[in-house]
């Protein structure tokens, strides 16, 4: 049946036919082309390489194939079906059809004929990484990967593809058809199935995550061989079946018959695979689910607390044994005849002691109840000894994730890693509480019971026996006996973790705590672009923690801060009721191999840019400078965040890594425990955080409105518990976020508020690693300041009705005090919604017009910001706020927190201040009277009124038509970015003209066909002053403002009283506001005022149009 | 080689019957098969070859049924199908090489003598390093009859070779094919074209609409015909009526008047006088008595 001669035989021809083929040469020659300009606009010395890209000894191959893996997949099928479509055009096969050959050495034979080429052509790709890796001089070789990727990627990609090309080819007989059918096929999973069900129906392997740790190894190679190996076998599958299908009469109908019975036997084997992965990818998520389901049956249940918890562990392989010794108690007020304790459902319990005495105890997945043996009386105390063994499930850890959540990837770049837990391999272990490797009393997320409330502070002491050169890592002073390290921290601690690998350890002691860097061996990339940085590093923590404990008003808690180097592939989630990730642990930062992807940590790019800078500038820095600034930059971003991120798109990557030392300030330091006010912390952690926000938030660009008003529009409909247990996870964190914000700034206002922040930072010293009740809170606040929180957290958190600011009056003058210039700023606003409302206003003299937002600097001097002022303003009342600055401001920003206001952030610059001398300078805030009506004589049609009306006869095109089929959603407002060309759409922002929401409509210009129209209720009739809104010059449109000189023009149509105007009004002189426009005569007949989308500018903008009677 | 058909019908999917109970023996040597255009040569051929199978029917070659002993069969046979034109990207000799491979059992060094002498012996020698695809018409024909040629088969089936050819290659072709019929070769040759049969094969058949007209041998094919071929000269307006009553085989203008050989039962005109036939006439007489037209 098999001839292996005639398949050698055919291959040897076909690839030779293959190899004069045009269409492979093209191919061939456009992936080598495109791989090499890859890897040297990448990897190679031409520009400095993102060290990112460099750091990982199995990146440079890996990244080659998965990008070339989807055009390769293309191409094979273009090929493939060329191979063995039957057509006229070679009708000289006809004259081998009849030769002794079976139809399996045929089809066999022109397969392996298009494998070998592309075997050898993934060689060629290979080694153009390959020249690329050995000749860098910052990446180290790791020759197995030259080996696994092709076998892991390429290779059955080419097979399945191969495979599906001739069958499909063979039963359509028609090669267009079958093109196109599986293009289409791979368009379907790259759009609808990309990144779905753990990549099981990524047959490329584009995304399944295969990158490799330089620490860990590759992860999860039992799931990446299964499904290489389904699409590999599959592909064979697919040959058997196009070989007892193929348009020949085969050799004998038994041959025939037995070709078709094994093409279905492998396909039944390769079914037998993918329902294998489908249970890798179900198992776990069906474990979560019972393991959720469990949570909800223990969670009401009383339990005992640990006071003190000794763990004796060893490793094994891919076992832990442990011995776990706690003193617990009975803080209860019934007596406990049954205690529980979870523990990871991949350990098993070989022996459980109550005071000494055996009992019997029994799991049920992650839960260990002991209910025979003792009777604990409230208050009372006993040792429960637990000994368990086994692995450790990773699915296990945050049960409170959701699982789009869950499977959703953890990006690095194009590729999607493997997410994990934790790791207990034999050359490395690291675990944490959230895999649950010692017992606790804490059971995890159920949705009956969603606040996960921490119970304990608890006295740990972990005993570790590690692997011959093996370095552990874990809270508290470590003693090293052998290979058996003893942590005994010093204070109670919420949770321990534990890293065990080839650490090394740099450490230094600066002000009586030790900073410590563990890095895996050969992992110190930093030393060298540090070089200079020793002897000043302690004097620059101690400005760098000064300045970190300056704005948090919290001394470190610990007596030590160690940064661990984890792999790559340790994944974390931001939390609900918590504010940290799982990357902070007690004492303990992990920060991502080899520094990640993280720009700050690529401190070889740092430096060049930190010299780039320079020079632009024409500073010059001593090397021991520049290194200094590049380390600042690096804590100030990453770790203190005392620098803001350039810009952020709010409300997306929720779970992106956060390595905010914050939670060692108060996560793991102290904490209040409330039955009731489950979010209490976690509000209190936001109140007190004093992180800088990102300078630009792009939001508002994308969806017309910012995140935030996206969550306050939520909040109007739903309660913060309706939000917490419905809404999608990036809402849950902005409307925690808000609400935290906005209740303790209204606390703030009733009770003063560096009053109310002075006395939470003397609790939490008073209360350093330890647990306070609420009530005990409540009663001190009662106490202090004659203020019961409870209604008012009640309220604050069940509440939906928002206000809404309009802010009638914004006056701002220089005044002449003497000698002196000061500056006072006037502002009336009016409280025009349905609930109480706090508003912050901050100034700044930032200048804006640098226009560089987009690239950070290194280490840029923080802007000096003033602390925004709060002030509460009561439902219906109008307020007069008063400021004397002595510093010029540039822009006045009000935050109206949570309320219907759009943008709930409004910045207006002030331009040129108004002088007077010797004025009475107002400060501090009154009532104001009943603002006065708009007067008669003046008339506003602003976009958002009925008298607007705009017009379009422009068609979408067809794609744009069928997108906007495809929208789901009601949609109001617009970004910036999605510039229409069909129609004026409105937007909103600071800029435009409005009371609660400032919008404008806008279109992108065209040939004036598009038109605005304001149409005026004009009650008297006369001569009026035409004004018209405006952004500022040219509309703050970058082209019109790159001093080229050009003028730019708007198209006006007025229709007045006499008749009609066309008026190309220049809007390149034109200010922020009002800008005057004309003056004509108008009865009560009205007229109207239109606008074209004529410019030279890409968009026109359509916003308010003001008649003033003369 | 011996082959034996018996009853072979071939019905197409779409209901066209190309072979109808086609009943034949064909020992060694030449054996031709004439017919017009769809009178089912290709499909009997293809048969022939194990290229497609019959709807019912069987052959047998030298006993073994072909469709029992495909594979067996495959071994001992070489085609060449009427279109030969299209080739893939390989040069001649890869051409010839790669038939060889798949044919023979033959070692490198024998297999590359060998292919050189086919090409030798086909005149291709000189072009053998030229892509298969860029030699002539011609050229690709006798490359056609190399592959045929290479695992020395015992049965050779040619599908129409001489169609396209000029006259000198025709020739050249032909001789190939005498020569071949020395050896214990069973070679069938299906042809439109009389010349190709009349010169070189000494067994023949004639199909049309699928079935056999005539079997035997050209000369006794000629038999059939002698006294119902008639020769007679013409005026025009004689000969405009007899066009339109007889087969008119050939006619030649001389004076004024025609000279026309024809097909009749019985004399077609006071005038007319016996021809000798030869196997146009023949082929002629057997098409139109198949249609049963003109003659009576």
């Amino acid at each position: 049946m098999i001839s292996i001669k005639n398949i050698l035989t055919i291959s040897r021809f076909e690839a030779k036919v293959l190899w004069r083929n045009w269409f492979f040469r093209i191919l061939a020659i456009a992936g080598i082309g495109f791989l090499t300009i890859f890897n040297i606009a990448v990897f190679s010395e031409a520009d400095v390489p993102r060290w990112a890209f460099l750091s990982n000894s199995w990146m440079m191959p890996y990244a080659s194939l998965v990008l070339i893996s989807i055009p390769q997949a293309a191409a094979v099928v273009f090929l493939a079906t060329g191979l063995i479509k039957k057509d006229k055009k070679v009708d000289t096969n006809e004259v081998f059809f009849v030769r002794p050959i079976s139809n399996l050495d045929y089809v066999l034979g022109k397969a392996l004929a298009l494998f070998k080429l592309f075997f050898l052509l993934n060689l060629i790709f290979v080694s153009i990484s390959l020249i690329f890796n050995i000749t860098s001089p910052y990446t180290t070789f790791e020759p197995l990967t030259y080996v696994l990727y092709p076998l892991l990627t390429s290779m059955p990609t080419i097979m399945f593809t191969t495979g599906i090309s001739f069958l499909l080819v063979t039963i359509l007989k028609n090669q267009p058809i079958s093109i196109v059918l599986l293009l289409g096929l791979a368009g379907v999973q790259l759009i609808y199935y990309f990144d779905q069900f753990s990549n099981i129906l990524d047959f490329v392997g584009f995304r399944l995550p295969m990158f490799t740790s330089d620490i860990a190894g590759f992860q999860d190679m039992e799931f990446a061989l299964i499904q290489r190996s389904f699409y590999f076998i599959l592909g064979i599958a697919f040959l058997f079946m196009t070989a007892f299908l193929l348009d020949r009469l085969s050799s004998h109908k038994t041959t025939k018959i037995l070709t078709g019975a094994i093409g279905l036997a492998v396909l039944a084997f390769s079914s037998i695979i993918m329902l294998r992965l489908w249970d890798m990818r179900q198992d776990p998520i069906e474990l979560r689910a019972q393991m959720v389901s469990l949570n909800g049956q223990w969670a009401e249940e009383p339990n005992i607390s640990i006071l003190s918890h000794s763990i004796d562990l060893e490793l094994s392989e891919n076992e832990i044994m442990g011995n776990s010794a706690m003193l617990v108690k009975n803080n209860t007020t019934e007596t406990l005849n049954q205690i529980y304790f979870s523990l990871n459902p991949g350990l098993k319990i070989d022996e459980v002691l109550v005071n000494g005495q055996s009992v019997s105890a029994e799991k049920t997945l992650h839960i260990v109840s002991i209910t025979k043996g003792f009777s604990l009386a409230p208050a009372q105390e006993m040792n429960v000894e637990l000994k368990y063994s086994g692995t450790i499930q990773e699915s296990a850890a945050h049960l409170e994730v959701d699982e789009e959540r869950y499977e959703s990837p953890l990006e690095y770049f194009t590729f999607s890693l493997q997410k994990k837990y934790a790791f207990l391999q034999s050359d490395y272990v690291l675990l944490t509480k959230d895999v649950m490797w010692y017992p606790d009393t804490q059971i995890g997320y159920s949705p009956k019971t969603p606040k996960q409330e921490r119970l304990s502070f608890i006295d740990f002491q972990l005993k570790v026996k590690t692997h011959e050169g093996q370095m552990a890592i874990s809270q508290g002073e470590s003693v090293v006996k052998d290979n058996t390290y003893e942590f005994q921290p010093e204070y109670p601690l919420s949770q321990i973790s534990l890293a065990v690998g080839d650490y090394v350890k740099k450490e230094i002691m600066v002000d009586s705590i030790e900073y410590a860097i563990y890095h895996y061996r050969d992992h110190d990339f930093f030393a060298d672009h540090l070089d200079q940085l020793p002897d000043t590093l302690s004097s620059l923590i101690t400005d760098l923690s000064n300045e970190y404990e300056d704005a948090q008003k919290i001394s470190y808690p610990f007596k030590r801060l160690q940064f661990v180097e984890t792999p790559l592939q340790f994944s974390a989630y931001t939390k609900v009721y918590e504010t940290h990730q799982a990357y902070l642990q007690p004492e303990t930062v992990f920060w991502p191999e080899k520094g990640g992807d993280i720009r700050q940590l690529d401190l070889r790019m740092q430096l060049r840019d930190m010299n780039n800078q320079a020079k632009s500038q024409n500073q010059t820095l001593t090397d021991k400078q520049k290194q200094a600034n590049v380390f600042n930059d690096l804590i100030k971003r990453v770790i203190t965040k005392q620098i803001g991120a350039n810009y952020t798109f709010d409300g997306y990557n929720q779970d992106d890594a956060d390595y905010s030392i914050f939670p060692n300030y108060y996560t793991y330091n102290t904490g209040f425990v409330s039955e009731e006010w489950g979010l209490l912390n976690r509000s209190i952690a936001n109140y007190l955080v004093n992180e800088k926000q990102a300078q630009r938030d792009f939001s508002r660009n994308r969806n017309g409105i910012s995140f935030t008003e996206e969550c306050n529009d939520l909040m109007r409909e739903s309660s913060l518990n309706e939000i917490v247990s419905e809404a999608e996870f990036n809402k849950i964190q902005k409307s925690i976020e808000l609400k935290s914000e906005y209740l303790f700034s209204y606390l703030g206002q009733l009770v003063g508020e560096p009053n109310l922040k002075a006395f939470l930072y003397e609790w939490i010293s008073a209360h350093n690693h330890q647990l306070t009740h609420y009530e005990d809170l409540r009663t001190a606040l009662l106490n202090e300041f004659n203020l019961d929180i409870d209604p008012i957290i009640q309220k604050v958190y069940s509440e939906t009705s928002q206000p809404a600011f309009e802010i009638l009056e914004l006056q701002k003058y220089e005044i002449l005090d003497g000698d002196r210039k000061r500056y006072q700023i006037l502002t009336k606003i009016k409280n025009s919604g349905d609930n109480d409302g706090v508003i912050e206003i901050i100034f700044d003299n930032k200048d804006n017009s640098d226009g560089e937002f987009y690239r950070g600097k290194v280490n840029e001097e923080t802007e000096t910001e003033v602390e925004g002022q709060l002030s509460l303003i009561k439902k219906g009342e109008t307020k007069e706020l008063g400021f004397i600055l002595d510093e010029k401001p540039n822009n006045i920003t009000i935050n109206t927190l949570i309320s219907r206001n759009i943008p709930s952030k409004i910045t207006m610059p002030f331009g040129t201040l108004s002088k007077r001398e010797n004025a009475t300078m107002f400060e501090g805030e009154r009532l104001a009277t009943e603002d006065k009506e708009l007067a008669f004589t003046e008339v506003i049609v602003d976009n958002e009124d009925e008298n607007f009306s705009s017009f379009s006869p422009i068609k979408p095109t067809y794609l744009k038509a069928y997108l906007d089929s495809r929208k789901t959603t009601e949609q109001k407002y617009y970004g910036e970015w999605d510039r229409p060309y069909s129609k004026w759409l409105a937007t909103t922002g600071s800029e435009y003209f409005g009371t609660v929401i400032r919008s404008a409509h806008f279109t992108r210009s065209g040939s004036g066909e598009k038109v605005a129209s304001w149409t005026p209720e004009i009650k008297e009739a006369g001569f009026y002053d035409l004004y018209t809104y405006m952004k500022g010059k040219n509309q703050d449109a970058y082209s019109g403002n790159d001093s080229n000189g050009k003028q730019y023009f708007y198209h006006y149509i007025i229709k007045h009283a006499d008749g009609e105007d066309n008026i190309n009004y220049n809007i390149s002189n034109a200010e922020p506001g009002w800008n005057y426009l004309g003056s004509y005569y108008f009865n009560e007949e009205g007229g109207s005022i239109s606008l074209t989308d004529e410019c030279d500018l890409r968009t026109v903008y359509a916003d308010a149009i003001k008649w003033v009677k003369q | 080689m011996n082959i034996q058909i018996t009853g072979l019908t071939k019905t197409y999917p779409n209901g066209y019957t190309a072979i109808k109970d086609v009943n034949l023996e064909i020992g060694s040597g030449m054996f031709g098969l004439l017919g017009p255009n769809g009178a089912g040569k290709s499909s009997f051929m293809r048969i022939l070859v194990t290229a497609q199978q019959a709807t019912s029917g069987t052959i047998l070659m030298d006993g073994m049924d072909i469709n029992e002993h495909r594979q067996k069969i495959r071994t001992r046979i070489g085609y060449l199908p009427q279109d030969f034109t299209f080739f893939s990207k390989l040069k001649t000799w890869e051409f010839l090489d790669y038939a060889a491979q798949l044919s023979t059992s033959l070692k490198k060094k024998e297999r590359i003598i060998k292919v050189d002498q086919l090409l030798d012996q086909v005149g291709l020698l000189d072009v053998r390093e030229r892509l298969a695809n860029k030699l002539s018409g011609g050229m690709k024909r006798r490359l056609g009859i190399a592959q045929a040629l290479i695992g020395e088969p015992r049965l050779l089936v040619i599908d129409e070779p001489t169609t396209g050819l000029d006259p000198e290659e025709r020739i050249r072709f032909r001789n190939i094919l005498s020569d071949l019929s020395q050896k214990d070769v069973t070679i069938i040759l299906s042809t439109h074209i009389v010349g190709d049969i009349s010169s070189t094969c000494h067994n023949m058949a004639m199909l049309n609409k699928g079935e056999v007209a005539f079997k035997g041998s050209p000369e006794g094919m000629i038999e059939k015909v002698r006294g119902h071929v008639w020769q007679v000269n013409l005026n025009d307006e004689e000969f405009n009526k007899i066009k339109t009553e007889y087969s008119v085989v050939s006619t030649i203008p001389i004076d004024g008047k025609w000279e026309v050989q024809l097909i009749a039962e019985n004399s077609p005109h006071p005038k007319a006088t016996h021809a000798n036939p030869n196997l146009e006439h023949a082929y002629v007489y057997f098409m139109e008595n198949q249609l049963g037209v003109s003659l009576v």
